[in-house]
């Protein structure tokens, strides 16, 4: 006789509970079709039946058994939809034959996209000048504020309170009060450089900007093809604003975990606070620099919100986001959205492991 | 010396005011101009002194149904987070203990934490109006699950990992099973990250715009960014409408920004440091 038996009665009452909770959703699906009340009964059934297993399950199965709610919704609204995604950018579906025949035209959605779309490489080079121009200001502004604020004074709470409420803030709350703030009439910027004796500038026009306007050669060429104007500078504005502070916080985060003792050396051997910066803090925060590029690289990748709430689709401000959006949802054209979507995610890994290999290999 | 170091603690100081200028100006603009008079918003002139009024709270409110979209984005909220943490924090801890899925799975999950999410949106919208859910709570449930459980799971992870095996394994030896010992050594060990992870992941999720928007923008299930965003893609903007909404939706973030800041910097600067 051996005294460790697994208890085998509960392991039948754990069946039999997941037994009837398969029958309940059974009943509540048949019982009021296929609508979202049932979808959230079944939801909670079916997790409550799920623990009950789990305490249940023997140690081989135990790791597999701890991920199957993940994986199920991971294939429902991300394996699925992006199997989906790549079928439909191989056929042509758009809003006169979505509910008949939807015929295969292999790569025909992608090669359109790129020759013929007139607003594909623009919507390209925004992104793209978006991503370099916003993560180089943010860097540098977030390195400045890392080490102007890392020191002890009054407030200090109070700062780091401040600089963290726009990381948290809705973009299209960001968008919207800076949309407010740029208008050209009664805008706070516009009213505040009045005060200083300078006259109110279109901020959310598609103007020109002054400066690069009269650069020689090259003005006329930045102005056209690379959006130096007034709406695009609005857009790394408002971004850099609410941006900035995240990688105070992440560059902040670095500072302190450096170790002290280098630090230490430097003071003992009489280094200024200008050259214990250059020779110290900064390259032993290089690596932490890399991160940040990566994430904010990544981060700015996915900007919607805030370019929405300011201009809408308009043509000359559109990335590739709301160029998806505005394929789409707005002209009905699923194929070329579709293609213009896996587009983007491919780039956006490729642009993942090339920031990767830079900021690695130092 | 002294007015050299005088001088550099004065520029410290203005450095440090022009700091806190510029990140606050922006909400003190949107709070006082959701107090403000429709004239006195659109007055050309700085105006510093108003009588404050609550017509557009009253307007967005009353005029409006600001309470059902303040329950349809609450209601959303919750339900997401519930979901997702969950799942993926049971998930994490299978990567943390088991190495479940590998290297491949850990990749699978960063890929989707990286992919811009109106990647998503034409699949979504085309499969939920299939299903009938479209202009549904559940489909925005869903839509937010499918970002917010690789965040879930990556954060959760690395609280977990945190955690040193040999706890559970002394529990084990007094004859705990896996599950117990999971509830009852790992779990109050993790509370921290726990409620680190709750606080993002809701906020990510009352903050969502995009999948509110093409996927439920009927009035019964609209969620308050895109009630507020209604207000601004217009051609008339009504500014006193459009401040007010904003504050709203900004409000509860501000509370749980300044109350809960510790765990939330903890959650946000995670990846920095390894």
């Amino acid at each position: 006789m051996n005294a460790v038996k697994p208890p085998m009665r509960r392991r039948q009452i754990s069946v039999f509970a997941s037994l009837l909770g398969l029958l309940a959703v059974a009943y509540l699906a048949a019982a009021c079709g296929f609508s979202a009340t049932t979808i959230v009964g079944g939801l909670v059934v079916a997790l409550l039946v799920y623990l009950l297993w789990l305490s249940q399950v023997s140690e081989k199965l135990f790791p597999y058994f701890l991920a199957i709610p993940s994986v199920c919704i991971m294939v429902a609204v991300i394996v699925l939809p992006i199997a989906y995604l790549i079928w439909v950018s191989l056929h042509r579906v758009a809003m006169r034959n979505f509910h008949s025949d939807w015929p295969f035209v292999g790569l025909k959605n992608y090669i359109d996209l790129i020759r013929s779309d007139p607003l594909f490489v623009p919507s390209l080079v925004r992104s793209l000048q978006l991503l370099f121009f916003g993560v180089a200001i943010q860097l540098v502004l977030g390195l400045f504020l890392a080490l102007l604020l890392d020191r002890p004074f009054r407030l200090k709470p109070v700062v780091s309170t401040i600089l963290l409420l726009p990381i948290m803030t809705n973009s299209v709350v960001v968008g919207m009060v800076w949309k407010h703030m740029l208008n050209f009439y009664n805008g706070f910027i516009n009213l505040v450089l009045g005060k200083l004796g300078i006259a109110p500038q279109p901020w959310l026009t598609n103007q020109p900007l002054p400066f690069f306007k009269d650069i020689s050669l090259i003005g006329e060429w930045l102005v056209t093809k690379f959006n130096f104007n007034y709406a695009f500078l609005s857009i790394i504005l408002t971004n850099t604003w609410q941006w900035t502070p995240m990688v105070f916080l992440l560059l902040t985060a670095g500072l302190h975990s450096l170790p002290p003792e280098p630090f230490e050396a430097a003071k003992v051997d009489g280094a200024s606070y200008w050259q214990t910066l250059r020779y110290v803090t900064l390259p032993m925060l290089k690596s932490v620099i890399g991160v940040v590029v990566v994430i904010r690289g990544i981060d700015i990748m996915k900007t919607f919100g805030m370019i929405w709430a300011l201009f809408g689709n308009a043509p000359f401000t559109r990335t590739l986001n709301v160029h998806i959006h505005t394929l789409g949802l707005s002209s009905h054209n699923y194929g070329s959205s579709s293609a213009l979507s896996i587009i983007v995610a491919l780039m956006t890994i490729g642009l993942y492991f090339v920031f990767q290999r830079l900021t690695s290999e130092r | 010396m002294t007015v050299k170091r005088l001088a550099g603690k004065l520029l410290l100081t203005a450095a440090i005011l022009l700091v806190v200028l510029l990140w606050s100006v922006p909400f003190l603009w949107m709070f006082l101009g959701s107090l403000k008079e429709a004239d006195v918003i659109a007055a050309t002139d700085l105006v510093w002194v108003f009588k404050p009024t609550l017509e557009h709270y009253r307007t967005i409110f009353q005029k409006y149904p600001f309470f059902h979209y303040l329950r349809n984005s609450v209601v959303v909220a919750v339900a997401a987070c519930f979901l997702t943490m969950v799942a993926g924090g049971l998930t994490a801890y299978s990567m943390s203990r088991f190495r479940f899925g590998g290297a491949p799975f850990s990749y699978w999950v960063l890929f989707t934490r990286m992919l811009p999410p109106p990647v998503l949106i034409v699949p979504l919208f085309i499969l939920f109006r299939t299903a009938g859910l479209i202009n549904t709570l559940t489909s925005l449930v869903l839509a937010n699950s499918s970002f917010l459980l690789s965040f879930v799971i990556w954060v959760m992870k690395s609280f977990f990992d945190e955690v040193p095996y040999a706890l559970e394994e002394s529990a084990m030896m007094d004859g705990a099973s896996r599950f117990q010992a999971l509830v009852y050594v790992v779990l109050p060990l993790v509370t921290p990250g726990m409620i680190t992870t709750f606080i993002l992941t809701f906020i990510n999720a009352w903050n969502e715009y995009l999948f509110a928007m093409v996927l439920a923008p009927a009035t019964a299930v609209k969620t308050l960014p895109v009630a507020a965003g209604d207000f601004i893609t217009g051609y008339a903007i009504n500014w006193g409408p459009v401040f007010a909404s904003g504050s709203v939706i900004v409000l509860p973030v501000f509370v749980l920004s300044v109350f809960l800041q510790k765990y939330i910097v903890k959650g946000l600067t995670l990846g920095a440091i390894k």
